[in-house]
Parts: structure tokens; sequence; C-alpha cells
């Protein structure tokens, strides 16, 4: 028995001799159907020599390791390893032949089985080969081993299970273990050696420098980068310490701060300027770390650095750049703000997007609230005025620069004229970009008005004066033909009788001349010019004087409201031509409110300063049908009327008007439609009259 | 009657005559003033304005040279410029003054009214 066991140890000992190479056929220049082959064939020769060298329990009846050599191989090796070696054993074992040859193949059938099943479990899952599970799997392989004995010829397999039983299901688990430990190791040392390579091939093509030191400092390792970059050959470098590139632009602080923070554990980043082996200045970012050996001591350094020198360049240009940029910016920005008009963008999706600072002077808006409501500005265009304006962000869409004069109501409700040029249209995407800038015309466009209504009045004044001139020239003729004419209608009326048929034309004639004389009167009061018989008039009494007289034609459905403020306010007028102005505009007013219910005829005087001087105002308002904005100009010329040929000549304005102007004042009339209208009649006040006698 | 316009002096001839009247008529101030020299008139109608011997003027000489006749100073001329020339021949001498145009019913009411004082 004792013996047995020796003999089966040498056996077992081969065997993982044997399986030692294993590891050397790991070789990198070999694929992996070549190193699984190989393993097949070393494991399957293993296996025959162990069948050399076995145990002899009888004529044909052998035992040996091929079941550790065969399971261990399939379980590491897998399907083609395991065909091999299991092939090659069992060929070997029927050329031996004998009493044991099916329990012999038997065995080795298994091996490979249990072999592969937990190579599939256990390798090709990676779960780890621990002593518990190797143990484990020897178990079980050499109890289907023991199991095949049956076999062997009944009588044989109970001596051979008796004799080998133990030890087979002892020893040979433990030789499992030790030879599956062994492979496993090996194999965990090729998988390492793999990494190794990997990273060493990686640090090597490192598009960055790496550098390793020991824990002083002293270069143990560089990359082909290092070199490209600093110009040292790895010779060179090796040995040094790595403060021979300082290039002495850093502070002795920032190296300190360098190495406390290594020397504490920590990984430190940061930039070094340092210097190349040609003198060149350069510079890296770094980032150092301790490495660290099993007791926790650190052993060397790891530095892995950029070339950032080019970076530094780009940054360092683009801090030259931004600084122009910002000082064109601020030019431009101090340009645009002394403009003195608004530059403005306006997005034809978003509204507007950019105001000048000027917008707040000119619209009391400021740019933020204009950007808080995008379109406030285009909303307080005038309604008059939008169609033109969006006509113009229409051609804008279309690339066309525009310019375009509107107005728009200012934060306090009053309308501005802007004058508004696109300077540039961009097309982005579906949105169009108009900038332009806008110029408050506001006082240039009262101007014109002004302007335009003086030469209105110029004309006006002349014509009623140039008519005037023309009067005074054919009155003479005018009358001494009338004469005539009334005389002859008057005598031939008064001879044909009242029963004679032509009796009626002859009267015709006569009211005909009698109007004719009237329109002459009328022309040659407008004409008039003495002014020999102006007398001192109190303003107060001279309503008072009218409103009388009103009241007398006053229809019940109207008031009269007279409202004289004036104290002692005297003007110098004639009193006829004072009483004919107020009348004619009373009249007018009563006239204008015929269809007005309750309507309110105004009479007022007061006293006023206007260009250093004293006036006295007088106000006749009505509140009748108005005067259309259209006539409103026209209504002091003489002919004008809107009455109907038998109501009126159309003159009482026309002479209220010569009348007023003669004396030195002024009328305008203020009007609106369906609401009245008002007169107003400034006169100067005769200062000195009150102290004369 | 003096005037220089003859539709006038014949209407107011017409209408004087027409009423009963005795009626000479002078184109202008220095024929009606020969006139009144050579015989005595009840009444002188005298318009103001004439191209040759102004009526204002021709009134100043007949008052200068003694006559009382009544005298009707009439006028086209526009009655408020400041050369009122009715105004002025009233003070000049003339007894009453008439604007044309007039009506000849007012015409002949203030000549009866002259010569009603003529008659006196």
């Amino acid at each position: 028995m004792l013996f047995n066991l020796i003999e089966l140890t040498h056996n077992l000992a081969l065997l993982v001799a044997l399986s030692m190479l294993s590891g050397f056929l790991r070789r990198p220049s070999l694929n992996r159907v070549q190193i699984t082959s190989l393993q097949g064939l070393l494991f399957g020769a293993t296996a025959v020599i162990g069948m050399m060298q076995p145990l002899v329990l009888g004529a044909g009846l052998i035992f040996d390791g091929r079941s550790i050599v065969i399971s261990l191989c399939a379980l590491c090796f897998g399907p083609l390893a395991a065909g091999i070696a299991g092939g090659l054993a069992g060929l070997y074992r029927i050329a031996l032949g004998g009493v044991g040859l099916p329990m012999g193949l038997l065995v080795i059938a298994s091996s490979v089985g249990l072999g592969l099943l937990f190579h599939q479990r256990w390798i090709q899952k990676k779960v780890s080969l621990t002593a518990g599970r190797l143990l484990l799997f020897g178990l079980l392989v050499h109890l289907a081993m023991v199991l095949m004995a049956f076999a062997l010829p009944a009588e044989t397999a109970l001596g051979v299970i008796r004799q080998l039983g133990l030890p087979v299901l002892v020893g040979y688990p433990l030789v499992t273990l030790l030879i599956g430990k062994m492979l496993s190791i090996q194999e965990a040392e090729a998988q390492s050696v793999e990494t190794l390579r990997k990273i060493s091939t990686a640090v090597e093509q490192s598009p960055v420098s790496v550098v390793i030191t020991d824990a002083k400092g002293a270069i143990e390792y560089v990359n082909p980068k290092f070199t490209e970059v600093t110009g040292y050959s790895t010779e060179e470098a090796l040995g040094k310490n790595s403060r021979f590139l300082k290039s002495g632009e850093m502070s002795s602080e920032a190296y300190r701060e360098l190495w406390l923070t290594i020397m504490a554990g920590s990984v430190w980043q940061g930039e070094f300027h340092n210097k190349k082996k040609n003198g060149e200045l350069y510079w890296e970012h770094a980032s150092i770390s301790p490495v660290r050996n099993a007791q926790g001591t650190i052993i060397s350094f790891v530095a892995v650095k950029e070339d950032i020198t080019q970076q530094k360049q780009v940054e360092a240009s683009l801090r030259t750049s931004e600084a122009h940029y910002r000082h064109l910016e601020a030019h431009y920005r101090s340009l645009v703000e002394g403009i003195p008009g608004i530059v403005y963008v306006f997005s034809s999706t978003r509204g507007g997007i950019y105001y000048s600072s000027q917008v707040t002077e000119v619209l009391s808006y400021t740019p933020e609230q204009l950007y808080a409501q995008p379109l406030l500005w285009h909303d307080t265009i005038h309604t008059e005025d939008l169609p033109r304006v969006n006509a113009c962000i229409h051609a804008a869409k279309e690339g066309k620069a525009f310019g375009v004069e509107y107005r728009i109501k200012d934060a306090q409700g009053h309308y501005r004229w802007f004058d508004d040029r696109s300077t540039e249209v961009r097309q982005n995407g579906d949105e169009v970009l108009i900038e332009g800038f806008v110029l408050d015309i506001t006082e240039r466009k009262q101007a014109e008005q002004d302007r335009l209504n003086l030469e209105k009045k110029i004309l006006h004044d002349h014509r009623l004066e140039s008519l005037g001139v023309l009067a005074g020239g054919i009155a003479h003729d005018f009358n001494n033909i009338l004469t005539s004419i009334l005389g002859n209608a008057e005598l031939t009326s008064l001879r044909l009788g009242k029963e004679h048929p032509l009796r009626t034309n002859a009267e015709n004639i006569l009211i005909a001349g009698r109007r004719a004389r009237d329109l002459v009167q009328k022309i040659l009061l407008f004409s008039r010019q003495n002014e020999s018989d102006r007398e001192p008039l109190q303003a107060t009494q001279a309503l008072e004087q009218i409103a009388a007289q009103v009241r007398k034609v006053l229809p019940e459905t109207l008031t009269l409201h007279v409202e004289a403020d004036t104290a002692e306010a005297i003007v110098l007028m004639n009193p006829g031509e004072m009483h004919q102005v107020l009348m004619n505009l009373c009249m007018n007013g009563l006239q204008a409110m015929r269809e007005v219910p309750n309507g309110v005829l105004s009479l007022s005087a007061r006293r006023l300063i206007s260009d250093d001087q004293p006036w006295v105002e007088f106000m006749v308002s009505d509140m009748g049908v108005g005067i259309p904005p259209e006539i409103r100009n026209r209504i002091f010329e003489p002919f004008f009327t809107t009455r109907s040929v038998d109501e009126g000549l159309g003159l009482g304005l026309s002479v209220v008007h010569g009348i007023i102007k003669r004396a030195g004042g002024s009328i305008t009339v203020d009007s609106e439609p369906g609401t009245g209208t008002q007169f107003h009649i400034l006169l100067p006040e005769a200062v000195d009259s009150i102290t004369s006698p | 009657v003096v005037d220089d316009d003859p539709q006038i002096s014949d209407l107011l001839r017409d209408a004087l005559t027409g009423e009963g009247h005795e009626c000479t008529c002078a184109p202008n101030g220095n024929l009606a003033f020969k006139a009144i020299q050579e015989s005595p008139f009840d009444l002188v109608v005298m318009d103001l304005i004439m191209p040759e011997a102004e009526g204002i003027e021709t009134i100043m000489k007949i008052r200068k040279d003694g006559h009382h006749t009544p005298i009707l100073a009439i006028s086209g001329g526009i009655p408020m410029v400041p050369t009122n020339f009715l105004l002025a021949a009233g003070r000049l001498g003339a007894d009453r003054t008439l604007a044309k145009p007039f009506e000849l019913a007012e015409f002949m009411r203030v000549v009866e009214e002259l010569l009603g004082k003529s008659a006196q």
C-alpha cells in the first residue's frame, strides 16, 4: 500500500514538473490557437509520459495522473487543448490495451467532460480559480475516476478500489489543486505581462511627456515624447534630478508647494515654465502623482506633462486681440452713443433687440423697457404712418434699404417725428436683422409747419388787402352806376302804376340794385383804412352792450353766458366797429346752434400779457356744429360763406378780420366739428388812455 | 344839378321835372358856378368828385361869392375814407349830403325839405 502510494507520488511529481512547462508556451509571437494547440500537445504528452511510468497493479491495469493532467488541461485551455490532450492519451492507452482499457478510456473521457464543464462555468465567466474550487474540481474528477473502476471485472474492481480508492480521493485532488494553482498563477502573470505591455505601449506612444522619478526626484524613466519636447535623449535624462529642466522663471515658492503636495501623497497639478536643451523656454501642464509600495511608502513619482506652449501663445494672442477688441468696442460704443440719434437693431421675428442710450432722451423709454416689450416701438407709431413703416420692414426683408419719416408717441404721450434709415439688413436664417439709425426731426418738422402756416397767412392777408384796394378803386364809379340803375328803376316803377304788367320787372331791378348797393357798402367797410374815429372803450361795457342786444334775439332753447373779468381794461376802437365785430360773431354762434338744444353762447373778456405787451382777449364761443378743418383757413376770406345766397353775402367774418387787423389786433379760431367754435380776439390794451380824461 | 355823369343828371332832371320843378344841368363845377352867377336858383344838387373843378371847391366858391342857395351834396365817393368828402362838404357849406346810391324817394324828400327852407 505504502509502496503504491510512493509509486503514485513519483508519477504525480513528474506531472507537476512537466506542467511547469506550460508557462513557457505563452509566447507573444504565437496566436491563441497555436498556443492552445501547444498546450494540448504538452498536456497530452505529459499524460502519455505519466502512463509510461505508471503504478502497475496487474497485467493491463495501470494507474497514473492522466486524469489530473487532462481535466486541468480541459478546465484551463478549453475544448481544442482538451481534444488534443485527451486524444493523445486515449490513443496511447488503446495501444497499451489490457483489462483496464475500458476504464482507462472512460477516465480520460470523464476528465475531459468535467474539465470542459467547469471551463465553461468558471474560466469563460472569469470566475477566479480559488484553492477551494480547485480542490472541489479535483474531488469531482476523481470521484468519477473511482466510479469508473466498476468498468473493470467485478473482482478486480473491488481490489482496485480498496487499494487505490483512498489515495485517489485524497492525493489526486491535492495534486489537482497544486497544478491548477500553478497554472492559474501562470495565467494571471501572463495577463499582467500583457497589461503591462499595453500600458507601456501607451506610455511610449503617448502624446504627452511621461517622467518617472524615484522618491528623491532622480529620473528613472522618460518616454519618447519627453525627448522630443526637451531635446534631451533618454540616456541624458536618466539619473538626473527632475529639476534639471528648471528655467528660473518659476518662483521657489511654487516648487515648495509642489513638493509639499506630492510628499503628502496628493496629486499636484500645475504649470511649469521650463527650459529645453537648446535653451528655448516652453510651458507645460503637469500632473504629478506619488506611487506607494505595499507598505504605503512613497517609492516614486509619475509626472504626466503636456506641452502647452502653443496654447499659451494662442491665449496670449487671444488676450491681446481681446484687449484690442475691447478697445475697439469701447471706441465704437462711444461713437454710437455720441451720434445725435438712436442706433438700433430690429429683428423681423423678435422685434427691437438693441437701442443706443439716446433713446431715453428722445422717447423717455429706457432701452430695458423697450427690450421687455420688443414691439413697443412699432406699436406706438402713429396709425397714419404705420402702413409706410410696415412697407419699409417688408422691403427690408427683401434686402432693400429704406429711409422713412414717421410719428411716434413718447412715454409722455407726445408724438415726435422720426427720420429712420436702415444702415444694414442681414439675413439670419428665417430672421431678418435690420440695423439703422433714427434722427429726431420733430423740431425741423415743427419749423416747416410754422413756415407753411406763415406763408399761408401772408398769402391770405395779401389777398384781403388787394381786394380792399380794388374795392376802393371801383366804389365811386360803381355807386354812380347804381344810383342811375336804382333811380331809373324807381321812376319806372312809380310811373308804370300799380297795375302795369311791367311794374314787377321794374321792382325786381330795384331789389337787385339794392343788393348791389349793400354789397358795395360792405366791401368798402372791409377796405376802409381810417383810424380817426377810434376812442377808448371799456371791454366790459362793450360786452354788456352786446349781451343786451343778443338777449333780445336769443331763442328760448339757448342760453347766453357773459364773463367779463377785465376790471378797467380799455381798448382803442371805433364803438360801431366793436359792436359790429362782436355782433357778427354772436350771430354766427347763434346760427351755428340753431339745431342744438340747450346750447350756450359764451362771451368773455380777460387781460393777458403776450410778447411783453398788455392785451385784452375777447372770446365768443358756441356749442354749434363747428367749422370743418378744411375750410377753417378760409372763413376770413371775403365772399366765403357756407350759407345760401339769401342768408348772407359771406362778408361778415372778412369785415371782422379787417376791423381787428386795423386795430392792431388779431383774430383766431378754434373749432371742433360737432363740439363748437371759439373765436379769440386779441386787441392791444390802451394803457395810456386810462390816465387821459 | 351838377354832375359829370350824364345818366345821373338825366335821372335827377327827370325826377325833379316829374314833380313839377324846373331843372338846369351842368357837367362840372365851373359851368355850375357861372350859371349861379347869371341867374338865381332855389337849390343846387352838387356831385363832389368830378374831373374838372371839384364839387367841394365849387361849394366853397359859391358861398364865398355870397350866395345862400341851399346846396345838396351827393357823392359816390367812399363814405368813410380819411378824406370824407360828404362830411367835408357839409362843413364847408353844403346844407345836406346824400351818399350815392340813394333812393329817389329819399332824394325827393330831402329836395322838398331844402326847397321849403329856401322858400322861407
